[in-house]
């Protein structure tokens, strides 16, 4: 895969950049990356060869100047009933720029941010500056997080001030349209000392849409605070989705991760949580389902630095058809973070003689005085489930659809928002039963 | 009406390769209730298990008929969509899934598309049936059979067979693990339900639950045959005496199924 020089240079960069009237340094910051992504390797990925994907088509669909457009279009109506403008925190990313973003006047008044993050470049500098890309995730990790660095348009900025508990989830869609370019939306959120929130960010794709996708998610969970963040992925074949979702908590932080990874293409996603603090805490559900000839890659990360910090994993997958699905936990325990407790059980269900799973507990553990546990299997719908179920007069395929159904719902019913749980459910009947 | 009929004859079956049940006899009719009783290892568990379908056995002879029906044609959900039920030893967990969804799945499975139990009706109807088993109303939205004791798990049993008000119940050992208390609310289930419309075929290891629900008929199943049909006197006499003179009588040596002798 290469950087595609022809139309993607420092030239188009810089132009790209000022455009968008970005502050100096956020210019220079992308001349940098850009300078990086050229020559940094593709993350290092146990047995997929993700280098044969479709990592090409980059150029992210901006070359128009972006446009701001409050009413939320017909189409995303029909594909979403329930989307609604009026709705009091939500923010909808179309390609490369924010459309809509609205939040509760309450809330604002109260201190709390949610805009687009390039709307925010400006009106929180020194907050973006300080956090953006310099710690939870950085730039030259690879070449696709220099890319996302170089290219990252619209996005989503959250502060909340401290103690400040918002109920109302903040919502965030974000809509991919283009056809053979590429989509690079950022999420910052920072959460302040004894703040709490819940924040959902729901993917989806038109029809046409192709591409690849290269999203970042990063989250500082400062003293106290806790943060919910569910998110689900419903890509296309034809969209390649490179995902990293990185959380730094400080001392008895608390963060939640919740995965709906439903893409049809292929998928690389990290989530990682970085226990800092003494007492921070992280826990991580993921469901995935594989399907055609897809290969999708979910890695879930806990990296224990402080003392007493817990964290906890737990992933599922279904494979169907040719896919192949590898679903990895990775506990990482620090020296001197006594008093760690880290636990993760991964398992994939297999419904075809030639899918494919693999469930993999990585452990590495530089301290005695811990605990630490791991379960992961691979396997298929359990007979004796299947003929109890059928023993009620339940049909044999719609017996096995809902003990599937019951191995997902783990993550399911902790969608916070009811419409993207219906919509998560539609999605998953359709990857299950057609 | 006509009353629901499930005609076993001569009815053979293997696993792997082992022949348990060696040609078993029995019609059971709406209205009665058949008790089988007999020694471990004689067969009985696998009578209930070959009639629903299990996979793992393996028919080698005979015929069984529901309502004139061949039911060994039918995979297991029809089996039950006939009419059959077979409330289990050994219940399997299902982690996910509601007992409350789970039977509503089971209801509607056997109606037509466009005549699926109402919310409200279901509702009313569990609550009906849950308050007669005594059990708590949490109970409902726990899932399917997991974490809960031997205890629970049977008498969940006997609510689904309430609910779902099968022509044919066959129940395996439902009274083992359990005590008086129990013992009487799952009788009180099943007594609740003895009408023409419903035959039951009761296995039992020990006498003591047929004090609480009466038999018509007590057959006793030895080395995979039914060798003795009698009335519920039959069961006092076992529970007395144990089955050493049945044995004598019969000229049995070891009444476990794998053996060769004859009967």
């Amino acid at each position: 895969m290469s950087v595609d020089v022809k139309t993607v240079d420092q030239e188009w960069i810089r132009r790209f950049s000022e455009q968008r009237g970005e502050p100096r340094w956020m210019t220079e910051f992308r001349l940098n990356a850009f300078e990086l992504a050229e020559k940094l390797p593709l993350p290092k990925v146990e047995k997929m060869r993700i280098q044969r994907w479709r990592l090409d088509r980059v150029v992210p669909s901006a070359d128009r100047p972006f446009f701001q457009d409050s009413a939320v279009l017909p189409e995303l109506k029909q594909e979403m009933p329930w989307l609604d403008e009026k709705l009091p925190n939500l923010l909808i990313q179309q390609d490369d720029s924010v459309s809509h973003s609205r939040l509760d006047e309450e809330l604002q008044r109260q201190g709390v941010v949610f805009q687009s993050l390039d709307s925010a470049l400006h009106r929180h500098e020194a907050l973006i500056r300080e956090h953006f890309m310099t710690e939870a995730l950085k730039v030259d990790e690879n070449r696709l997080t220099a890319l996302h660095a170089s290219l990252w348009s619209g996005g989503v900025f959250v502060y909340v001030p401290p103690n400040r508990e918002v109920e109302l989830p903040l919502q965030a869609l974000f809509r991919f349209s283009g056809q053979g370019l590429g989509f690079y939306p950022h999420v910052l959120v920072i959460a302040d000392e004894n703040s709490s929130l819940t924040i959902v960010d729901h993917c989806v794709s038109s029809q046409q849409a192709a591409g690849l996708h290269v999203g970042v998610t990063e989250v500082y969970v400062k003293r106290g605070a806790r943060v919910r963040y569910a998110t689900v992925h419903l890509f296309n074949q034809a969209i390649t989705d490179i995902s990293y979702r990185r959380a730094v908590v400080a001392q008895d932080g608390q963060i939640e991760w919740i995965l709906g990874e439903m893409n049809d293409g292929n998928t690389l996603a990290e989530n990682n949580s970085i226990l800092k603090g003494k007492g921070a805490s992280s826990a991580s559900r993921l469901i995935a389902i594989g399907t055609g000839k897809q290969q999708a890659n979910y890695q879930s990360r806990n990296w224990h630095i402080g003392q007493h910090t817990n964290s906890e994993i737990l992933s599922r997958g279904v494979t169907r058809d040719q896919s192949w699905l590898i679903v990895d936990g990775v506990t990482k325990i620090e020296k001197g973070a006594r008093r760690a407790d880290g636990r993760q059980a991964q398992s994939v269900l297999m419904l075809s003689e030639h899918s494919r799973g693999d469930a993999n507990p990585i452990l590495y553990i530089d301290e005695n005085d811990v605990q630490a546990g791991h379960a992961a299997g691979v396997g298929q719908v359990s007979a004796e489930q299947l003929y109890y179920l059928m023993s009620r007069g339940i049909p044999k395929e719609e017996a096995e659809y809902l003990i599937i159904l019951g191995f997902l719902e783990p993550v399911v019913s902790r969608i916070p928002v009811e419409g993207i749980r219906q919509q998560l459910l539609a999605v998953i009947e359709r990857k299950l039963r057609t | 009406m006509t009353k629901p009929v499930l005609s076993i004859r001569d009815f053979r079956v293997k696993v792997e390769d082992k022949e348990i049940l060696k040609g078993v006899t029995l019609e059971v009719k709406g209205g009665e209730v058949h008790a089988i009783m007999g020694p471990n290892g004689t067969g009985k568990s696998t009578l209930a298990a070959a009639l629903m379908g299990h996979p793992k056995y393996e028919v080698v002879g005979g015929s069984v008929t529901l309502n004139g029906k061949d039911l060994l044609e039918m995979d297991v959900s029809e089996r039950s969509r006939s009419g059959l039920f077979l409330a289990m030893q050994y219940p399997s967990e299902v982690s996910g899934v509601t007992n409350a969804d789970f039977l509503r799945s089971a209801i509607n499975a056997r109606r037509a598309e466009d005549d699926q139990i109402s919310l409200i009706k279901f509702i009313r109807m569990l609550e009906e049936k849950m308050k007669m088993l005594e059990m708590d109303e949490s109970f409902a939205h726990r899932y399917l059979n997991e974490g809960f004791s031997g205890g629970e798990k049977k008498r969940n049993e006997i609510l689904q067979m309430m609910m779902l008000e099968p022509q044919i119940a066959i129940l395996d050992e439902v009274d083992s693990g359990l005590d008086i208390d129990a013992l009487k609310i799952v009788a009180k289930g099943v007594n609740s339900m003895r009408s023409e419309r419903t035959g039951f075929l009761i296995i039992t290891h020990y006498q003591r639950l047929l004090n609480y629900i009466r038999p018509d008929f007590v057959h006793v199943m030895m080395q995979g045959k039914i060798v003795r049909s009698g009335g519920p006197e039959l069961a006092e006499r076992l529970e007395a005496e144990g089955y050493d003179w049945l044995k004598e009588e019969l000229g049995i040596v070891d009444e476990t199924v794998g053996q060769n002798v004859q009967v």
